[in-house]
């Protein structure tokens, strides 16, 4: 960014000349159209992301969105640009980054920086000594991607990797990095380890549990046993039959009464469900869920609606078809939000 | 929704006869600019009474500085998932300006403390010490270490600084109407324990850590003023024990395992910005717990019964 005018300067710039605005478009970083299709592309390895977790707290609720103030001061959410280094195989649901930093000031010994080649036409700093394991559902906004050759430079930390046509060097550390208007190395960190810790707190992977029918018998022998093994009240039976979970002992207890599965316990999307709304095509989707006072897990319930709820069932479990799904399911909760 | 300053900062505004380019994409336009200006001469009306002496004196110079602050803070949030409107906009300057000015005692402090180093340093009649460049700094007389940056933990530096004797005038201290801080330490004083720090980094060290580490040994000494008072009302400068000393500062930190990832981060939520920048300063495996496997990982997948 060289953008050296004061504030005053901007101030006093143009007054009275017929002017146009004229929005970002095409190939542009911040077109919304670019964004869209990069979206729709999905996450790969090279790839530069604006990363936050505002809105994306595991289980953050309606109210937590809803809760800002005029003093939040983004004290509560932290964003990052990264880049991404690999995509899990394991778990597609996590995603392999390294952070970098458009702030000259936060440059140290141990980062890269690439003068010229960044996506943001502006130099960046790269710490490839830091890399970290974070929940993809983070990545926000995709903004284009390094050459493969500068990729391969900053994750092996090694300028001399890079593309001819770029420019990286070695960092040096700079005097300001301790100021408190930089976001820093060990401010970076701390965000990435938040994040690190996100991916524990992810909904479990329940390989392919099915949705079974019960009886009415079972669902009345099981809300009796409640009572007779677990002496729980009437509302905490209630709580129970619309979906609470039992804690580990009230489970060992029912289990050795002869109950280890409610036929009350909501059913859960497959995997592959769970799995593809974790990807940041789905965030305006989530968001737009978690703000319009639903209950539940947003992402949880996308794909839950996505499998059981359409009108028109999906088929067959194929990456197709799952994407289909929660398109249809997406658009209903966006507009939904919308009005 | 009305998003007018968004449009302006990503949009390109030109003449349209000429398409001459007035404001570039990706930069903050009259609009902002002027909503910017409102929110700190407000706030420059609230905090001018308690702002520090460099401050900046005026309104205005105080709005050229926090742009310069904060530019790229404020770029990279008109990108984020936050800067939905105008309102969110509005709201988000609101609060940065605030911060700022809160913010701006804490810098100007810093800037101050490191000036007042470097000077030291400058001026030590037996010139014990020497600039290398990018503000690192060595003992002249250690021609091994001079070149290279110091490895040796940080933890091992407080310890040395720690034991070495200040004393200071305490009723010039708790003189409030005094209004330059007295110098700390008997002549010499300072500059001894420079040199013993950096004998012990075996290196060169950056000013911001020189200056942390004095900041630390003067806050160790402010501790033991409230018991350590003679009959005259002098400071007794009670003989730092290493161990004592060392358990003390770790003490901060020691109820922290330092393998749970978990705790780590509800402890640095709760403690804030400087104490994290400082633990993670302190624990370097910290970084290493970025790429590592969590318990009750995804994959540890129970057996159904």
């Amino acid at each position: 960014m060289n953008n050296t005018s004061s504030l005053t300067e901007l101030l006093q710039s143009y007054d009275d000349e017929d002017l146009e605005l004229v929005p970002p478009s095409g190939d542009d970083l911040d077109s919304p159209k670019r964004i869209e299709r990069q979206l729709a592309e999905g996450v790969k390895r090279g790839q530069v992301w604006l990363a936050s977790d505002y809105g994306c707290g595991i289980g953050s609720t309606a109210d937590a969105v809803a809760a800002d103030s005029d003093d939040a001061d983004d004290l509560d959410d932290n964003s990052l640009y990264v880049l991404v280094a690999g995509v899990n195989t394991d778990d597609p649901r996590l995603v392999t980054v390294i952070p970098l930093s458009n702030d000259l000031r936060a440059e140290t010994d141990d980062s890269l920086v690439i003068e010229q080649g960044s996506p943001l036409g502006e130099p960046m700093v790269a710490w490839p000594t830091i890399p970290a394991i974070i929940p993809v559902r983070l990545l926000y906004k995709p903004l284009k991607q390094f050459a493969p050759a500068t990729v391969d430079a900053i994750v092996a930390n090694d300028p001399a990797k890079a593309d001819p046509a770029d420019v990286v060097r070695q960092g040096e550390t700079n005097e300001e990095n301790d100021s408190p208007f930089v976001q820093n190395r060990e401010d970076t960190i701390a965000i990435l380890l938040k994040w690190h810790v996100m991916c524990a707190q992810l909904p479990k992977l329940h390989d392919g549990r099915k949705v079974t029918q019960h009886s009415k018998e079972e669902l009345e022998a099981y809300a009796d046993a409640l009572e007779t093994v677990l002496h729980l009240v009437p509302g905490q039976r209630l709580a129970v039959i619309r979906g609470k979970e039992l804690t580990p002992e009230q489970q060992q207890q029912m289990t050795e009464a002869g109950f280890p599965e409610s036929p009350y316990s909501k059913p859960v999307a497959d995997d592959d469900y769970l799995i593809e709304v974790e990807q940041p095509l789905w965030r305006v989707a989530a968001d737009a869920y978690a703000s319009s006072g639903l209950p539940g897990d947003p992402r949880e319930r996308l794909a839950y609606k996505a499998q059981f709820e359409l009108a028109a069932r999906v088929n067959g479990h194929g990456a197709t078809a799952v994407r289909g799904a929660l398109h249809k399911i997406a658009n209903e909760v966006i507009s939904a939000a919308d009005k | 929704m009305s998003r007018k300053y968004l449009d302006e900062f990503f949009g390109e505004i030109r003449v349209r006869s000429t398409k001459e380019v007035r404001k570039p994409r990706l930069r903050f336009g009259n609009l902002a600019a002027a909503f910017i200006m409102q929110c700190v001469a407000k706030k420059f009306k609230q905090y001018q009474s308690t702002l520090p002496d460099n401050a900046p004196q005026t309104a205005q110079d105080c709005a050229n500085q926090f742009f310069k602050d904060r530019l790229v803070s404020l770029t990279n949030a008109m990108r984020g998932p936050k800067m939905a409107d105008d309102v969110a906009f509005e709201r988000y300057i609101r609060s940065s300006v605030n911060g700022w000015f809160l913010n701006l005692y804490r810098a100007t402090e810093e800037g101050r403390e490191r000036d007042a180093l470097r000077n030291r340093m400058k001026r030590d009649k037996k010139k014990r010490f020497v600039n290398m460049g990018g503000n690192r700094w060595g003992l002249t007389d250690d021609i091994d270490s001079i070149h290279i940056a110091s490895s040796v933990p940080e933890q091992e530096l407080y310890t040395v600084a720690d034991s070495c004797p200040l004393d200071f005038n305490a009723k010039a201290l708790l003189d409030e109407s005094r209004k330059r801080m007295p110098n700390y330490g008997k002549t010499g004083q300072m500059e001894n324990l420079l040199e013993a720090v950096l004998k012990e980094a075996r290196g060169t060290l950056e000013l911001s850590v020189l200056r942390r580490i004095v900041v630390h040994r003067i806050s160790m000494l402010e501790k033991t003023l409230v018991q350590s008072i003679d009959a005259g009302g002098e400071p007794i400068d009670l003989p730092v024990d290493d161990q004592s000393v060392e358990e003390q500062a770790l003490s901060q930190y020691s109820d922290i395992p330092d393998d749970d990832a978990k705790r780590i981060v509800e402890e640095m939520k709760r403690r804030g910005s400087e104490w994290t920048r400082d633990y993670i300063r302190q624990h370097p495996g910290v970084a290493e717990m970025l790429t590592s496997r969590l318990e009750n990982d995804p994959h540890d997948r129970e057996e159904l019964s």
